[in-house]
């Protein structure tokens, strides 16, 4: 079964969203994940055009709120597998309190960011992860705001799942994402991604030199230690963490939700409703 | 038709809203019919509390604004209804408290008093007072003794001996014997249900199989929130607290792309910030159905006043250019009908759908016909979709199929631009294809309009209404011959038809706020020249407020 679809996407030649659409496709389809079943739901950039690329179910709504479409597509009907996937600036900015929230809620989604740590589709301002310093085309003395963490932000919060990949690394890319699906909850995955014509800084070589994986830098690396896991997700200058950083077992939003524990598709279509009951007790 | 006007007066956290509960709901159970409305301030404790009554022989939709009788239980909030004291009115206080006097008010009053307290105190329950008072009023409308006792059972059930208590306060009020004129007004057997704006629109959604309800609170929205909230495991139902409205409204996108009718309450300023996702559900052609209970504004307002002045903003909410339908409901049966069509038209023609409410609308009982249920309304329009299926197919008037996801097609849809399959296109041959196909449902939609109320339109005066100013409107001209109406409920798109029949006469609309907004509309739609009067205190307008207005501006 292809994910893929024969078009010419409109990204520049050398971004860092065609190997991470053609990593993604391969993933799904080594998953075997069921097409009929998959709804993508996306925000508003580059790389929010990805569901256009490939041949599934989408929702491509606006920017910043694809955690809450993404949301409601799983509460009404538990047996789709919903992805969200947009960028940095789309799920960290815009709609960054959706994000907080979305840890929050722990219904079972994958939230894939593209952290190219630029604006790409606004052409180059600053987003929340770029770097204190960097000059960008709105910025252009520097970035005086702190950058966001979004891992650490994750981890201290208790999400469920916690991840960072890289789109330079098929393999890892294929473990840390198909776990993510996999995972039951909310489940976070920072892809570090270079978008080659706004961000010179972040760049491919960039990446490959300081990304390491926390478990295999150190086998006995155990995901539940959360304080552990803290510490490690603030690295960033010399060595930049990546893999399996978090996970929080807990339960989700469904199993812990009144009506939605016992199964219910709310998706259902109903073509009769008796109301006079209910209509009786306002007399 | 004969009426009184009840007023029960004190401060928010004296138990006013259970001891006006009671009262209503003994005198409906009685076999009055009954309008009730409250007035109070946006505090949890304290500040100004009035629940008023209207008992009447027959159903009606609006208050008066004078009272006959007022229950004080608190001087400061007595003082202040001073104005809606006639010389008719009757102030019944508690004489072990402080209350208003003569002097207070400047004119002759017609007072009693009772030593509720005391009263209270001696059936073995001193809060009871108000118990007391309801027992007194139940007594002079010769109310049996059974209903309010049931209601107290029912209300303090598992505690014995406040039900005790509470029935011995109840009997001695009962036997304090008001010696009171009250008119001859018939209590009947009847087939009436007592229902407010709130319940009726709740009704409505579950009715129609709701599913999903997301909302961000905002008075006053936020009651058809907590209503299916309260009804969610019974009709398996998930209500959302979401973390602001730009997350209800897409969190109710959502829901309704994947194929569930789901619904999204707020107020005007949270309506305000859904604007985005209205765009969206347009462009996408998801169905969506929201709830704007209005409320005095800009900004934050007045949150518990009432005002009709959302709806140009409704009208005109959201950016490019989409059909959408708007509606207005006059009752709580009313509401309860148009929240069924909303949800059919949302899912039929796959454009927003709005109800815009009133503060006085949700919070009024009112004693009304047994809503009508239509089963037709059901009817989801969604399809199974196939090989060939593309979600945005140009078709001949304007509705594409809709399949949902997880079925035998992928379902594509995007906010920008796209094609029929649902991807992006910057193809500006297909774009304006597009418009046109969304555009058509217009016409589709007009037919779907039912005509508006009209009353006596040979006379020389026709008042404009819409929205729940339809009780006040209609009591104002009923047997009068000069004053004739038209009101609407279906507001957006209007019906042109009438412009006919209205041609030569005097309009004038009368509405919640200052710029005259329906006769703008009306204007803009239909040419026709039409005058306004304009309540904006943020209460809501009434039959003798009618009057007073149309006479101070010299139009009766
Ligand atoms: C409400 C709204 N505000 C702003 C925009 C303009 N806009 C489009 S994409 C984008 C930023 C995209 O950045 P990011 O999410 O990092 O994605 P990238 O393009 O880098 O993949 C912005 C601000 C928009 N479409 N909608
Ligand atoms: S601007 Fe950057 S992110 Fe966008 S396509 Fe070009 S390289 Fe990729």
């Amino acid at each position: 079964m292809s994910f893929l679809r024969e078009v010419d996407p409109a990204w520049c030649p050398g971004c860092g969203n065609f190997p991470l659409r053609m990593n993604l496709a391969s993933t799904l389809e080594e998953m075997g994940v069921d097409k009929s079943r998959l709804v993508m739901v996306t925000g508003i950039g580059q790389a929010a055009k990805m569901p256009h690329y490939l041949d599934l179910s989408f929702f491509n709504g606006l920017h910043g709120r694809s955690l809450p479409v993404a949301f409601a597509i799983k509460a009404v009907n538990p047996e789709l597998t919903v992805i969200a996937e947009s960028g940095d600036g789309d799920m960290y900015g815009e709609g960054g309190n959706h994000f907080i929230h979305g840890i929050r809620r722990n219904f079972d989604v994958t939230v894939l960011i593209h952290d190219n740590q630029i604006y790409g589709l606004t052409k180059g301002q600053g987003s929340p992860t770029t770097r204190k310093g960097q000059k960008t085309s709105a910025q252009l003395q520097g970035v005086i705001n702190e950058p966001l963490n979004p891992l650490s932000l994750a981890i201290a919060m208790d999400a469920s799942f916690v991840g960072r990949t890289f789109i330079g690394d098929k393999e890892h890319f294929n473990k840390v994402v198909s776990a993510a699906i996999n995972h039951k909850g909310f489940s976070v995955v920072d892809i570090m991604q270079p978008c080659v014509t706004f961000n010179k800084v972040n760049t491919f070589k960039y990446y490959k030199e300081k990304l390491y994986d926390v478990s295999e830098a150190d086998s006995s690396y155990d995901p539940t230690d959360k304080a552990n896991a803290f510490k490690r997700a603030l690295e960033w200058d010399d060595k930049i963490p990546m893999g399996i950083l978090f996970l929080n077992d807990k339960p989700t939003y469904h199993e812990l939700h009144p009506v939605l524990k016992n199964g219910v598709v709310l998706a259902k279509e109903e073509t009769e409703i008796d109301i006079s009951a209910e209509l009786k007790t306002f007399r | 038709m004969r009426d009184y006007v009840i007023a029960l007066s004190g401060e928010a956290g004296q138990g006013l809203n259970t001891i006006g509960d009671m009262l209503a709901l003994s005198l409906f159970r009685n076999g009055y019919c009954i309008f009730t409305d409250k007035s109070y301030h946006s505090r949890i404790r304290g500040g100004e509390y009035i629940y008023r009554i209207r008992v009447s022989d027959t159903p009606l939709f609006s208050m008066r604004q004078e009272f006959d009788l007022i229950v004080s239980l608190s001087k400061s909030t007595t003082l202040s209804q001073l104005k809606y004291f006639d010389h008719k009115t009757t102030l019944i206080f508690d004489s072990d408290s402080e209350h208003v006097t003569t002097e207070d008010a400047g004119f002759e009053m017609n007072v009693m008093n009772f030593p509720f307290k005391t009263i209270a105190k001696e059936a073995g329950e001193p809060r009871a007072q108000n118990v007391v008072a309801l027992g007194a009023i139940l007594a002079l409308f010769k109310v049996k003794m059974e209903i309010p006792s049931q209601l107290i059972k029912e209300v303090f059930s598992g505690k014995d001996e406040v039900i005790k208590s509470n029935l011995e306060a109840l009997e001695r009020g009962y036997n304090l014997e008001l010696s009171l004129e009250i008119p001859e007004i018939d209590a009947n057997e009847h087939n009436y249900y007592l229902v407010n704006g709130t319940e009726g629109t709740g009704l409505g959604a579950i009715a129609a199989g709701c599913r999903f309800l997301a909302a961000y609170p905002m008075t006053p929205g936020t009651g058809v929130m907590n209503f299916l909230a309260s009804r969610a495991e019974k009709y398996g139902i998930v209500v959302e607290q979401a973390e602001d409205e730009i997350a209800a409204v897409n969190m109710v996108i959502g829901g309704s792309f994947a194929g569930a009718r789901s619904l999204v309450t707020t107020s005007g300023g949270g309506f305000a910030l859904m604007q985005e996702g209205i765009s969206l559900a347009a462009m996408t052609e998801t169905p969506l159905v929201m709830v704007d209970a209005q409320r005095p504004a800009p900004a934050t307002g007045l949150p518990t006043r009432t005002a009709q002045e959302d709806l140009l903003f409704v009208v005109h909410a959201g950016h490019g250019e989409f059909p959408k339908y708007v509606v207005a409901p006059r009752t709580p049966k009313d509401a309860f009908e148009l929240t069924e069509k909303a949800f059919y038209i949302a899912d039929k023609y796959q454009i927003p759908a709005i109800i815009l409410l009133t503060e006085s609308l949700v919070d009024s009982s009112a004693t009304v016909e047994p809503p009508i249920h239509k089963e037709e309304f059901l009817q989801r329009f969604v399809v199974e979709g196939g090989d060939q299926y593309r979600r945005f197919e140009i078709t001949e008037n304007g509705v594409s199929p809709r399949a949902i996801p997880g079925g035998k097609a992928p379902v594509r849809v995007d906010s920008d631009e796209h094609d029929e399959e649902g991807y992006i296109t910057e193809n500006l041959e297909i774009r304006k294809m597009m418009v046109q196909k969304r555009m058509k449902k217009m016409e589709g939609l007009l037919g779907e309009l039912t005509a508006p109320a009209k009353f006596n339109l040979d006379a020389p005066l026709i008042l404009i209404g819409w929205g729940d100013s339809w009780g006040a409107i209609d009591e104002f001209a009923t047997g009068r011959n000069d004053v004739g109406y038209v009101h609407y409920t279906e507001v957006f798109p209007i019906d042109h038809s009438i412009k006919e029949e209205l041609e030569g006469k005097r309009l004038v609309s009368v509405e919640g706020n200052f710029t005259g907004q329906f006769a703008s509309l009306l204007r803009s739609e239909t040419g026709l020249t039409v005058e306004h009067i304009g309540r904006y205190d943020g209460r809501p307008v009434s039959a003798n407020w009618i009057e007073k207005t149309l006479q101070e501006e010299g139009i009766i």
